[in-house]
């Protein structure tokens, strides 16, 4: 029997929702998940996707179920409560939360199935970036300028997105590029679900500090710093085809790979900075001859490998804004525009 | 041509290769200080690979292999790395990077520091770190090997301007504060070394920092600071190869000291878990401490080119000596003592006078005011019959700047080949006398300028020869060198057939 959070096709929700479809993010083998996608539709035509959590999780043999359940309710209860902030706050660049509810699926506590629903996206950038004839080096830029804005919008709001990667990248056609996916979010001063985890994101896209476990007591820089560096990740993803942190280890040798490294980050760091400069090496190769100089900046900036002297150097005097993204918003603003009006060379 | 003797006071200096290399090596591995990061993420793994599977597109395979080389895990996604390198993907080096990781093909270039075509390799590996540098300014370790590189072409004072930005960044890393000792050793500036290793407060708690700070210590004509704290390192549980160096180092004080059973058992800890620097110090204090050997296994490890040039110069090898010394050289082109050694082996014992002058020429790069071996050099073309060469050579030596008493006997004797070479006999043997003379409490200088007299006279079948020869033998017999006696008796079969072409 699959888990509740999977047994809602078809189901009639609250607000004339009802779900039509569900989306498949990993393998049904696992059997592992206990949240999940769908499409849900309105009788007015208007869609919407569906996350799904349910409470089966703290049932598990072996799981301390009191201390699960608080925790699955407090992660559910505060992604809810961002959003709707966000929604509050008209953030143009961030995923619009359009409904919550919750639904029965089963007798008991874990068969209930806790939902947030949002606007419906066409798709995330990589499905953009497969159909090559949509992408040149404007469309990239337009796209790292509106996922800047959409994380300043959050700053703005002490929110520290914490999980940006491709696939929370995503794309609204007529309406451009927003962000979505707040399940990792951290806001500044008040306790988040994630505070305790050494790593709040998906690991596979950390930048390499927390890797090593170094965690700053500095919320801007541990939170806000990470922001930055998946912003630049972004940028070589969208013009090398790579996420930073996979092409920087790709370029460490395997002793010094943080599942066998034993020293602290500071030991490190001499080697990750070396993989860095290779990596950028690599990047600098993809990108126009017109855009090299200030997108290689912008990457050697924002993915930084030291968190004290990541950002702008403009910005690292200011105490309460240091890790700013404001610059880049406009830096790629302005980069997409002239590539947009055709101004820089943007072929390789 | 300058004899080369064994360094009388060896100490464990740091080594000072490419980082990559030191990398390979494990000289750049952490003391331990907590577990390895525990990496697992199903969720987001199984999510990529299943987009994948349902997207085989470009962004999604280097998305997947992305994730897959941070949490290196390769299991599922051959496909994926097969189709990034496919031909009509075209996927950027960066991808192609992740996808290689993937199916474990490598693409790290070791240095290529050999000897041959050195110049031209070294204008490209300067060329190319002058690249890496302006692409990321703030990179400790490229600094450091542009550092070596400068210091490779004797251009010692970029070669310290970079060495300063490399300690500036990483003020605290093993690496970069052993290369900067090295290059101040190298520079006869102990005292500098031993400043910057004191300057860090990792040098207390660090072994191979401590080794290093040793070993400057003694070349200042100092006593290490921290003996406490080498003791109390060395009597830790701390992996045997962090220790071996600092163990040698102490072994080598404990030897100064007099204090052999001392030495033996911290030479014995050292050869647990040696570098090819630990093996070559011991083979280096077997004289002192004899009942110390090196056991075979220890010829197996890695760059044990010193060690093994020293062990074949001893037993009398002289084409594997030869042949050590290069790879010597060439593990460590800027030091002079694998130059001497080569140009003086491959000179002398194999009359190969063409490798002489060309391993004279890669040591000069790095040592521009080594005057023993721009002797050798001049030593080399003239014994090869290129005496033009030769005299301009030997018009740049600067004899003032010979300060060793072997130095000199070798610059005069050099100055008496040249007017051989040329025709003026009297005063090529006038310089020859001179140098017989100032050597004779030198024994092994003064058998070779007797030999190589005896030689010339013999190559100018003067009447002076048989006599010549006659008093390098007597010379020789005390002496009992391998070396001198290999030379005598190729200078006897020279003798002989030149008298029978006479006939």
């Amino acid at each position: 029997m699959p888990r509740p959070a999977r047994r809602l096709l078809g189901l009639d929700l609250d607000d004339g929702w009802k779900v039509v479809s569900e989306v498949i993010r990993g393998p049904e083998a696992t059997g592992g998940r206990f949240s999940a996608g769908y499409i849900v539709e309105r009788a007015s035509g208007e869609r919407g996707f569906l996350k799904a959590l349910d409470y089966s999780r703290a049932t598990l043999p072996g799981v301390d179920t009191p201390a699960e359940l608080q925790r699955l309710t407090t992660e559910y209860l505060f992604e809810r409560d961002i959003v709707s902030a966000c929604v509050g706050k008209s953030f143009s660049r961030v995923v619009r939360g359009i409904g919550y509810g919750k639904v029965t699926v089963a007798p008991g506590l874990d068969g209930q199935v806790e939902y947030l629903i949002f606007e419906l996206a066409a798709g995330d950038i990589r499905k953009q970036m497969s159909q090559a004839r949509r992408v040149d080096a404007a469309w990239r830029l337009r796209v790292l300028h509106q996922v800047a804005t959409g994380l300043f919008q959050l700053h703005t709001a002490q929110v520290a997105h914490q999980d940006l990667k491709p696939s929370n990248v995503l794309d609204f056609d007529s309406e451009g590029i927003k962000i979505g996916d707040l399940g990792r979010a951290a806001k500044l001063r008040e306790n988040s679900p994630h505070d305790g985890y050494q790593i709040a994101g998906a690991r596979a896209y950390a930048p390499p500090e927390l890797l090593y476990g170094e965690l700053s007591a500095d919320w801007q820089c541990r939170r806000i710093g990470c922001d930055l560096y998946h912003l630049g990740s972004l940028a070589v993803f969208l013009f090398a085809s790579a996420n930073m942190t996979g092409l920087l280890l790709a370029e460490l040798s395997l002793a010094a790979h943080p599942s066998q490294w034993r020293g602290t980050y500071r030991d490190v760091l001499p080697q990750v900075q070396k993989a860095f400069g290779q990596a950028l090496g690599k990047i600098s190769v993809a990108l126009p001859d017109g855009l090299r100089e200030e997108v290689l900046t912008v990457v050697r900036q924002l993915c930084e490998p030291d968190p004290l002297l990541r950002g702008h150097p403009r910005d690292r005097r200011s105490i309460n804004n240091r890790y700013t993204c404001e610059r880049y918003v406009g830096v790629f603003n302005r980069l997409a525009s002239e590539a947009e009006l055709g101004k820089v060379l943007t072929t390789i | 041509m300058s004899t080369f003797n064994d360094n009388p006071n060896r100490r464990v200096i740091p080594r000072w290769r490419n980082s990559l290399i030191a990398l390979e090596l494990g000289e750049l591995q952490p003391l331990p200080v907590r577990e390895p990061t525990t990496f697992t993420d199903e969720e987001t793994f199984d999510e990529r690979l299943t987009e994948w599977q349902a997207n085989p597109t470009l962004p999604y395979a280097s998305d997947l292999l992305s994730v897959a080389v941070v949490l290196n895990r390769f299991d599922a996604v051959r496909d994926a790395a097969e189709f990034v390198l496919s031909p009509s993907v075209d996927a950027p080096l960066a991808a192609r990077r992740l996808a290689n990781r993937a199916l474990s093909i490598s693409e790290e270039e070791a240095p290529d520091d050999s000897v041959a075509g050195h110049e031209q390799r070294l204008r490209a590996a300067l060329a190319r770190a002058r690249a890496r540098l302006r692409l990321y300014p703030r990179d400790p370790l490229v600094l450091v090997d542009q550092s070596r590189l400068y210091a490779l072409a004797g251009r010692l004072d970029k070669a310290q301007d970079a060495m300063r930005r490399a300690v500036a960044l990483a003020p605290d890393d093993r690496f970069v504060l052993r290369s900067a000792a090295r290059l101040n050793l190298h520079q006869h500036n102990p005292n500098e070394a031993l400043r910057l290793l004191r300057g860090s407060t990792r040098t207390r708690v660090d072994p191979w920092l401590l080794a290093a700070e040793v070993a400057a210590a003694s070349v200042a004509g100092k006593s290490t600071r921290y003996v406490r704290e080498g003791r109390r390192i060395l009597a830790s549980d701390l992996d045997p190869w962090h220790l071996n160096e600092l163990a040698s180092a102490f072994g080598t004080l404990e030897i100064q000291d007099g204090t052999k059973s001392h030495a033996r058992r911290l030479f014995t800890q050292a050869l647990r878990a040696p570098t090819d620097n630990t093996i070559a110090q011991v083979q280096w204090a077997e004289r002192y401490v004899p009942s110390l050997t090196l056991s075979a296994d220890m010829w197996k490890r890695p760059r044990v080119y010193e060690a093994r040039a020293w062990d074949k110069y001893a037993s009398g090898h002289w084409r594997e000596a030869f042949a050590a010394s290069e790879e010597w050289l060439k593990d460590e082109l800027f030091a002079s003592r694998p130059a001497l050694m080569g140009t003086f082996v491959s000179a002398v014992l194999l009359e190969d006078f063409e490798a002489s002058a060309r391993i004279a020429r890669i040591g000069l790069h790095a040592n521009p005011d080594e005057q023993v071996l721009r002797n050798n050099l001049v030593f080399a073309l003239a014994s090869a019959g290129r005496i033009d060469e030769a005299e301009k050579e030997a018009s740049t030596v600067r004899a003032s700047h010979l300060t060793e008493i072997g130095g000199q006997i070798a610059w005069t004797a050099t100055r008496g080949l040249l007017a051989f070479r040329r025709g003026r006999f009297d005063e090529g043997r006038s310089l020859y006398m001179q140098a017989l003379d100032g050597s004779k409490a030198y024994t092994q200088n003064h058998a070779f300028a007797a030999a190589f007299l005896a030689r010339e006279e013999i190559i100018a079948r003067t009447p002076e020869a048989s006599g010549a020869l006659q008093r390098a033998e007597n010379n020789a017999k005390t002496l009992g060198s391998m070396a001198v006696g290999d030379l005598l008796e190729r200078l006897r079969r020279l003798a002989a057939t030149l008298d029978a072409l006479r006939v």
